[in-house]
């Protein structure tokens, strides 16, 4: 008959070498998680491709608008003793130019399709990762880099019906 | 009293467009003599050249933004009774309410049009020609 401080040793053992087992078992399952999701090709062409169409947003609406300003202020400009023939052709150029300066929308419209398309393609294998891993991995608590009460409060444009307030609350708070 | 349209206004944007936009609707309201500058740092310097009859800041700019700017115009003793609007696409709550607190006189949301441009402006130097 084994002393009974041998077997509790067992136990303890036994214990031991099913919790490494599971230990061994959640490293690959972790491992295989996150070669699925696939980081580093993530972080590279796609991200960079994501934040050059970004970039392209920006600079074809920055454009556009200037070149729609420049007509306006064309036809602004115009002196109040012009020929009314040259007024309207002034007119009708401006208006042809900001027509098809308008084109502009259509060229950001596909370029932020395919951000979205990547976004989307992120937050498909984020859900896979926290499914496999069956944690939440902290992503709500991440404050992406915010550093000040003042960037908190920063938004930028709201979306559409996306929680910003109208002129006329404005209005109503600064008249309280 | 009628609004001195030839007063000196300065407008604060670090998108040119922006300036842009405003300036042409200043100009279209009657305003004559409108400087610029792209952040709160260069913004504040100009008040501390020349006496401004109205600012009107953006506030997401970086190094200094418009909410800074504010209070720096208003704990000043040469600029602090200057009139400030705020012309931004902040349009959260706490941002009009921050603003508020700070001191600014009126706040404009982007996008706007000059009706509300000019109803704004109206609102804190009085009636526009």
């Amino acid at each position: 008959m084994m002393e009974p401080t041998h077997d509790r040793m067992s136990d303890v053992v036994e214990q031991l070498r099913r919790q490494r087992a599971d230990l061994v078992n959640y490293v690959r399952r972790t491992r295989k998680a996150i070669e699925d999701f696939a980081p580093s090709a993530l972080r590279g062409d796609r991200m960079d491709q994501a934040k050059a169409q970004m970039k392209a947003v920006v600079e074809t609406t920055e454009s556009a608008a200037d070149l729609i300003m420049a007509q306006a202020e064309l036809c602004l400009g115009a002196p109040a003793d012009e020929a009314p023939e040259k007024f309207r052709s002034r007119v009708t150029n401006a208006c042809l130019t900001i027509i098809e300066a308008c084109a502009f929308q259509d060229l950001t419209g596909q370029r932020i399709t395919k951000v979205t398309t990547m976004l989307n393609l992120i937050e498909g294998r984020l859900a896979a990762l926290e499914s496999e891993l069956g944690e939440n991995f902290g992503l709500e608590a991440d404050d992406g880099g915010l550093s000040s009460v003042d960037d908190l409060l920063l938004q930028g444009p709201a979306l559409p019906h996306g929680g910003g307030i109208s002129q006329s609350d404005v209005d109503a708070i600064l008249r309280r | 009293m009628a609004v001195d349209m030839t007063m000196p206004v300065l407008i604060v944007d670090d998108y040119k467009t922006m300036l842009r936009i405003v300036r042409n609707l200043l100009l279209q309201l009657g305003f004559t003599n409108i400087d610029e500058a792209m952040d709160g740092n260069d913004a504040y310097a100009l008040l501390k050249q020349k006496k401004y009859g109205l600012v009107m800041s953006d506030w997401n700019m970086q190094p200094v933004t418009g909410l800074d700017l504010l209070k720096m115009v208003r704990s000043d003793e040469t600029t602090k009774s200057t009139p400030f609007i705020m012309v931004t696409a902040e349009s959260k709550t706490e941002n009009v309410v921050a603003a508020k607190g700070a001191g600014v006189n009126n706040y404009i949301i982007k996008p706007f049009n000059l009706n509300v441009l000019k109803s704004k402006i109206s609102a804190v130097l009085g009636p526009l020609p």
